[in-house]
């Protein structure tokens, strides 16, 4: 339970973070790559770095903390930008995570039978970017259908599905690389140890 | 204490983050220098910040490392230009050390 907690805690403020941070970006909108400021998703979410770097590590307990994030992360910060039923729409993204680490699971690592409990091995990185790629095509079309189907719209945009994927994967690795620069300098300032050195 | 001792499932957890992290950087081949050349280098830092200047015999004594390891790994730092060594002025046999960066 303690560990359940926790690991809901820094999920949520982890995510919120990164909705934060994306935001700010958003509103600073450097390369003007929305001219209009439509909806239309953003080139580069952060939010769903999260999301998969989590989930990947913290596995389904980290459900909880991910889909608070994903329904007060945007409230707290500009509830306009998103549409309706996106409380919903979110069940869809974070379905698409754990769809997308499922199917690695069945292809890769326990080919031919399928176990919720059988583990992946993401300190190989590989599996991880595998992941982030099935996740992003997935949440671009399961996103986009779940808003159409609650919005009353009878036609989904392709720019904006895979302007949904784009963004997605570029925003994963947006956060996994800040994570390595921040990690690395706290080595090297020997603020933290290696982790192989503490096993 | 054996909770102390045993790292928990939220430690292992974090741990596999930074796993996966520095696995990215051993594959990129971004580790350039090894953990000795690394002390060396924080001991001409933490010597220079602290009295101002340092030279080869106070690396030799701080780090612990033999002579010719700290003159090779000196050599390194110099042809990487993080490092620039100058003849004492007052000692013409010892040579000071200079962080470049």
């Amino acid at each position: 339970m303690i560990h359940l907690i926790k690991v809901t805690i820094t999920v949520y403020l982890f995510s919120v973070l990164c909705y934060l941070i994306w935001y700010f970006l958003q509103l600073l909108d450097i390369a003007n790559l929305n001219p209009n400021h439509e909806w239309i998703g953003s080139l580069c979410y952060l939010p769903h770095g999260a999301r998969v770097l989590m989930f990947c590590f913290f596995r389904y307990q980290s459900l909880p903390g991910l889909y608070l994030a994903e329904i007060t992360g945007p409230s707290i910060i500009h509830h306009e930008d998103y549409m309706d039923g996106w409380p919903i729409a979110a069940f869809a993204s974070l379905l698409s995570v754990v769809a997308a680490v499922e199917l690695v699971k069945w292809t890769k690592v326990t080919p031919g039978y399928f176990s919720f409990f059988t583990k992946v091995n993401f300190e190989n990185y590989k599996f991880l970017f595998l992941v982030i790629v099935i996740s992003a095509l997935l949440n671009g079309l399961l996103v986009n259908s779940v808003l159409s189907i609650i919005n009353f719209t009878e036609s989904i945009s392709v720019i904006t599905v895979f302007r949904f994927a784009i963004g997605d994967f570029i925003g994963s690795l947006a956060v996994i690389t800040s994570l390595w620069i921040i990690f690395r300098t706290l080595y090297d300032t020997r603020l933290i140890i290696e982790p192989r050195s503490k096993k | 204490m054996y909770d102390f001792l045993v790292p928990s499932d939220y430690s292992k957890n974090l741990i596999s983050i930074l796993e996966m992290l520095w696995n990215i950087e051993k594959d990129l081949n971004l580790v350039s220098y090894n953990e000795t050349e690394k002390k060396v280098y924080y001991v001409i830092a933490w010597k220079i910040s602290d009295c101002g200047k340092c030279n080869m015999t106070d690396v030799i004594n701080l780090s612990g490392f033999s002579r010719s390891t700290i003159y090779k790994t000196i050599k390194k730092f110099e042809s990487d230009n993080l490092v620039l060594v100058k003849q004492s002025e007052g000692d013409k046999r010892e040579f000071n050390l200079i962080l470049a960066i």
